[in-house]
């Protein structure tokens, strides 16, 4: 097979239809992972089964990311629309949110702050454990290396 | 008008306030104009104002919420894509993971009972950390209800989108990872498009976190709701 340079960008239709097939892909895959998790009693939902089946699959090869990577970005891109008819719900919640609604923003905000506190504590902390030791082997290796010319005396 | 025309009417509307919103958001990117806000004011307004029934307006709008499924699926591919990131710092990321989950629910609980909230909302508050598919499947084991869940998820985002890059600014951190890792994992989404924002490497540590915290409070759900009883 040759491979030509794209002159043209593909058509905006074809890119369309291309990334809804895949977006159909990860459905059926979905669909899937479902059937599998109720079929082996296991304790996780299709979304979790079929997202380490698709990683798996990616790392071994047998699904190459072109064939995935458009829909990916299609219903990831639009993730925000997903959950916005449960937003609405708050219809429904109208009363408890004129009594309990400064609490809950108190409630959700603390936790907010100290989540981000201590994750960058720890993830910073480890990040540097891990550069240290490799640094250290980096030095480990040159001490180790003869210097240059002692070979030629 | 009959009610099944009407729902398919709130689906429409639904999808073209999002897209309108979002073009707005993308001239003039301001707070208030996010469309997980603007679009959802204007949604409540309108099932306020012709004063319909939420089940009538989910009747259609479902099957957005429905697309979440494929959407956790679809996560596979920033992993993939990040393998690199996740060979070379898998304990850092797995370490900050766990202690946002751990954080997060000890926190919240802490909160709730000093607030005196009552155990409903108690229990959709707990899981409103992580990323909504992730959200959702973890509050059905917490005795939580997808719809405050759903609403408490928002609101966090929010936080780290008004909150966030001003909190690492005030942090002496060095790395970009620990810059990136607790958006993702404290914001979610919303936190990531900030780290997006800060850079490749920042964003692409925060969809890592997001999904590792996400799919950890999944693992997670069972055990905290045997220790919260």
């Amino acid at each position: 097979m040759s491979s030509y340079p794209q002159v043209n960008p593909p058509r905006p239709a074809a890119s369309w239809a291309k990334a809804l097939g895949q977006v159909l892909l990860l459905g059926g895959l979905w669909w899937i992972a479902q059937r599998l998790a109720t079929l082996l009693a296991l304790p996780l939902s299709g979304g979790i089964v079929g997202l380490g089946l698709l990683v798996a699959l990616l790392l071994s090869g047998l699904v190459k990311p072109a064939w995935v990577e458009a829909g990916a970005e299609l219903v990831l891109g639009n993730m925000l629309l997903y959950f916005i008819p449960l937003v609405v719900s708050v219809v429904q919640y109208t009363d408890l949110l004129e009594h309990e609604g400064l609490k809950l923003l108190v409630a959700i905000g603390v936790g907010f702050l100290s989540v981000m506190l201590v994750t960058a504590c720890v993830v910073e902390l480890i990040c540097q454990q891990i550069r240290k030791r490799r640094y250290g082997k980096l030095t480990d290796v040159r001490r180790d290396r003869p210097a240059l010319g002692s070979q030629v005396s | 008008m009959n009610d099944s025309l009407i729902s398919l009417l709130f689906l429409l509307a639904t999808l073209g306030l999002f897209y309108g919103n979002q073009a707005v958001y993308k001239r003039h990117p301001r707070v208030w104009l996010t469309p997980a806000i603007l679009t959802s004011v204007l949604l409540i307004a309108l099932v306020e104002a012709t004063s319909s029934s939420y089940p009538l307006y989910f009747q259609d709008t479902r099957w957005l919420v429905w697309l979440l499924g494929p959407a956790t699926v679809a996560f596979a591919l920033p992993i993939y894509n990040n393998r690199r990131i996740v060979r070379r710092y898998w304990m850092a990321l797995l370490a900050g993971s766990v202690a946002s989950i751990v954080v997060s629910v000890g926190v919240t609980l802490l909160a709730a009972r000093a607030l005196g909230l009552d155990q409903a909302i108690t229990r959709s508050l707990l899981s409103r950390s992580v990323s909504t598919p992730f959200a959702l499947e973890a509050t059905a084991h917490l005795g939580g209800t997808a719809q405050l869940t759903g609403l408490f998820v928002v609101i966090t985002g929010l936080f780290g989108i008004v909150l966030g890059e001003m909190i690492l600014t005030l942090m002496p951190l060095r790395t970009r990872l620990a810059k990136g890792a607790p958006l993702g994992s404290a914001a979610h989404g919303f936190g990531m498009s900030i780290a997006r924002g800060l850079g490749p490497e920042e964003g692409a540590v925060a969809s890592l976190t997001m999904i590792f915290s996400g799919v950890l409070m999944v693992l997670a759900a069972p055990v905290i709701a045997w220790a919260v009883g």
